[in-house]
């Protein structure tokens, strides 16, 4: 499957644990990238609300700062730092705008 | 039953029970400096999400019959942790008169995501945008009046720090009303809405709202229910719930929020402007650079040091040098001496004052000229720590190390605040997400985390022998957080929770609120350390005058001198040590520069004296805050096994023959 325009984060993209790789992830974007948001897959509750609160969900945009030590993102104009584990329940694909806070993008759900 | 929660002010409301005005809204947007604007009433403010985790409240200016309540910041509901649900409950109160949500004008989605659940509630409600400044700075235009017209209520800007903006926010008090606008929801939330209104108690939010919450799963609202209910209907109520909830295909708070999304989106486009793609500010860069594997190191290295040349070489150095050794121990101290001793003619009173033990000369002394230098400094240096908004960022470098005591990076701010004071930072847990994780920290800032005086004290000593023995007594510390904490976590049932941080903007301190946080500090160890300094003075005194000291010496001699090793004195120090372990620090302190302790001596009673419990405020604030079971719990670990520590390591110690 080839997604456009997705730069993979190289280390986590091979070392991916767990099954092979089918969708992407928020862990596997590199540093640098605007996604959109598609959904979250198996990640507690609570997290979620959390992370839906600060404008991370489906149809927005975000930006990856970094993957190390911990995954950093760049929601409107927050930073939220969050482990890889967090980061694999996040289901993401390439941004095909240019990319301001909202991106009209629809929501297909997961 | 139906009822009518059109009027704002609840009934119960007499003129005895003045009206509240709640600030509520996302942690680290300004809530605590905009309180202290309205009241004149400082509450800490520091740039880090959970600052405040208790509500604060105050007469408003002007309109004294108005209180005015600062909150903890609220991400969503349903609340997360336990400082969140302190908001909830706050809303929940009887007398709410009205809530002004401040929010953060650069993350106005966010804002208005609170926004519309705050309207939901159906109080009177002001928006305040503050941190006009940031927004302005990144070139962002607001456009307020679409805003204004379709909520129906205030929308104000402010930057709360240069006192911008809250002439009209006091203005928008006055026409205050609640919210003209409510989303509407997917048919199947509505129709439960609807079969629960009807079962609800009166309450001073609106029961849609009181609806809303309960189905989206907050916690506190199900509590409150549950005590205003008989158990049939809260039954009912629950029944409910669980019916939509096997209905849609997500959790009800998702549905929720992606409803208020759609909305919020419409707004959005109408109300922000923003020039596209400026350089990123310096700030950013370096904010970047702090959490970077590689070059976070160097920076913490470097902001260790700052810390420990200013409170170690500087103030417990040169500050403590000149207070202590010249200006109490050559002229305050003689002086007063040698009026008392001629004013006063009986030796008990002397004695009591100026003596071995005096009040005086050892409980004031050691408080005022040994400890107020380390504390002072150190207060300083942390409230410029804390204004910088360095310490999120260090939660992120030491999240690998927390790991594997079952904790996140999270857990960092208290124990750096720990650092400050253990009392202080055992509140500060409620910003934990899990009861594991707040249990965990709390024992480990009892056991472990030393405070900033009696850091100052075992450093000055420490310093003193060799940077080896300073390593020893770090090493050990160190090994035991990680041990204990490593054990605990397993024995204690749950899983680890991961990391999950928002990092706010490095900010310049501002020296005001450095200051100012600095006094009331101060003023607070004052007041708590002061009179147990005293009180344990006057102990030592009194089992001195009587002669019941060399008895308690002799009776501890298997503990303090064969498992030990050290003189029969230290029990003294140890004794008073229940009281605050800085004092019996201090005591040790005493003894060394007489001469009594050896290297090895001074390790061991340091390393003995930091596992201790901190001090009975600490003691008190463990069992408010987790029970007293569980603090006993904690206590009937931490005594014998610091004493099991200290005792290894003299033998250890002896046993490699090492002499500092
Ligand atoms: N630039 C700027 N900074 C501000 C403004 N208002 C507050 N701050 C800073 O924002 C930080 C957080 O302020 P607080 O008042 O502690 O925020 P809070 O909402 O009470 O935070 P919590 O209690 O943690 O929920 C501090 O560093 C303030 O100095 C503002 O208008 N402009
Ligand atoms: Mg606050």
């Amino acid at each position: 499957m080839l997604i456009p325009h997705l730069r993979f984060h190289r280390a986590r993209y091979r070392h991916s644990p767990g099954k092979p790789f089918t969708r992407p992830t928020l862990c596997h974007v590199a540093p640098g990238q605007e996604v959109t948001i598609l959904g979250f897959e198996a990640l507690p509750l609570d997290y979620q609300h959390y992370l839906q609160a600060y404008g991370v969900m489906p149809g927005r945009t975000v930006r990856v700062l970094a993957q190390r030590p911990v995954t950093i993102i760049q929601v409107e104009h927050t930073e939220l730092a969050f482990e890889p584990q967090i980061a694999r329940c996040i289901l993401v694909k390439p941004n095909s705008g240019k990319g301001g806070p909202l991106n009209e993008t629809q929501t297909p759900s997961s | 039953m139906a009822h009518c929660h059109s009027t704002p002010m609840p009934s119960s409301t007499t003129h005895a029970d003045p009206p509240r005005i709640l600030l509520v809204g996302n942690p680290n947007v300004g809530k605590s400096v905009l309180f202290h604007r309205l009241t004149g009433q400082y509450v800490t403010v520091s740039n880090y999400p959970g600052t405040t985790v208790e509500v604060a409240q105050g007469s408003l200016r002007h309109r004294p019959h108005w209180l005015v309540i600062d909150t903890p910041g609220i991400v969503t509901f349903p609340a997360r942790s336990e400082d969140e649900e302190v908001t909830v409950r706050a809303l929940l109160d009887d007398h709410v008169g009205a809530v002004i949500q401040v929010g953060d004008a650069k993350n106005l989605q966010r804002t208005l995501h609170l926004t519309l659940q705050l309207a939901e509630l159906g109080l009177p409600l002001v928006l305040v945008l503050n941190m006009l400044d940031e927004a302005q700075a990144i070139g962002v235009e607001l456009n307020l009046e679409p805003l204004r017209r379709t909520l129906g209520i205030p929308v104000v800007t402010t930057i709360a720090t240069r006192d911008q903006g809250v002439d009209e926010l006091l203005h928008a008090l006055e026409r205050v009303q609640p919210a003209l606008f409510h989303p509407t929801y997917p048919p199947e939330i509505e129709e439960g809405v609807q079969a629960i209104l009807p079962l609800l108690p009166p309450a001073t939010i609106s029961a849609r709202g009181l609806a809303l919450l309960f189905l989206s799963g907050e916690a506190s609202v199900a509590t409150w229910l549950r005590s205003h209910l008989d158990p049939d209907t809260f039954q009912r109520l629950e029944y409910i719930r669980q019916d939509l909830q096997a209905r849609l295909a997500e959790p009800v708070a998702s549905v929720l929020q992606r409803a208020r999304e759609n909305v919020i989106r419409g707004w959005f486009n109408q109300v922000w402007r923003q020039e596209q793609h400026q350089r990123e500010p310096l700030n950013v860069r370096l904010g970047h650079l702090a959490t970077h594997p590689l070059w976070g190191i160097p920076i913490l290295a470097l902001v260790l040091y700052g810390l420990y040349w200013f409170v170690g070489v500087f103030g417990a150095g040169t500050l403590v040098g000149f207070l202590e050794g010249t200006l109490f121990g050559q002229i305050i101290n003689p002086w007063v001496a040698s009026h008392l001793e001629r004013w006063i003619p009986w030796p008990f009173v002397q004695q009591m004052l100026v003596g071995d033990y005096g009040l005086w000369t050892m409980g004031a002394t050691y408080a005022l000229a040994l400890l107020l230098p380390i504390v002072v400094t150190f207060f300083i240096a942390f409230g410029i720590l804390e204004d910088s908004g360095y310490l999120p960022r260090l939660a992120v470098l030491t999240n690998q190390f927390f790991s594997r005591i079952g904790l996140n990076g999270q857990a960092v701010l208290p124990m750096v605040l720990g650092l400050g004071c253990v009392t202080m930072a055992t509140i500060t847990t409620r910003i934990l997400s899990r009861p594991r994780e707040r249990i965990l920290v709390t024992f480990l800032l009892a056991l472990a985390i030393p405070c900033s005086a009696q850091l100052g004290v075992v450093m000055g000593m420490l310093a003193g022998i060799s940077f080896g023995a300073t390593l020893i007594w770090a090493g050990v510390v160190v090994v035991v957080l990680l041990i204990v904490g490593w054990l605990a976590a397993r024995v204690l049932p749950g899983e680890r929770a991961p990391l999950i941080v928002e990092l706010p903007p490095l900010r310049w301190p501002v020296l005001s609120n450095v200051l100012i946080k600095t006094l009331a500090r101060l003023e607070w160890y004052i007041k708590e350390a002061v009179p147990l300094f005293l009180l344990g003075t006057f102990l030592l005194f009194m089992l001195d005058w009587f002669h019941l000291l060399p008895t308690i010496i002799r009776l501890a001699e298997p503990v303090v001198t064969h498992w030990l090793g050290l003189p029969p004195e230290a029990a003294a120090a140890f004794l008073v040590g229940f009281l605050r372990r800085d004092f019996a620090a201090t005591n040790l302190f005493v003894m060394e520069s007489r001469g009594l302790l050896s290297s090895v001596q001074v390790v061991v009673a340091m390393v003995t004296i930091t596992l201790f419990v901190p001090c009975i405020a600490s003691v008190f604030m463990m069992i408010k805050e987790r029970g007293l079971k569980t603090a006993l719990g904690m206590l009937a670990f931490i005594f014998p096994f610091a004493l099991f520590v200290g005792g290894v390591l003299y033998r250890l110690l002896t046993l490699v023959g090492w002499h500092g």
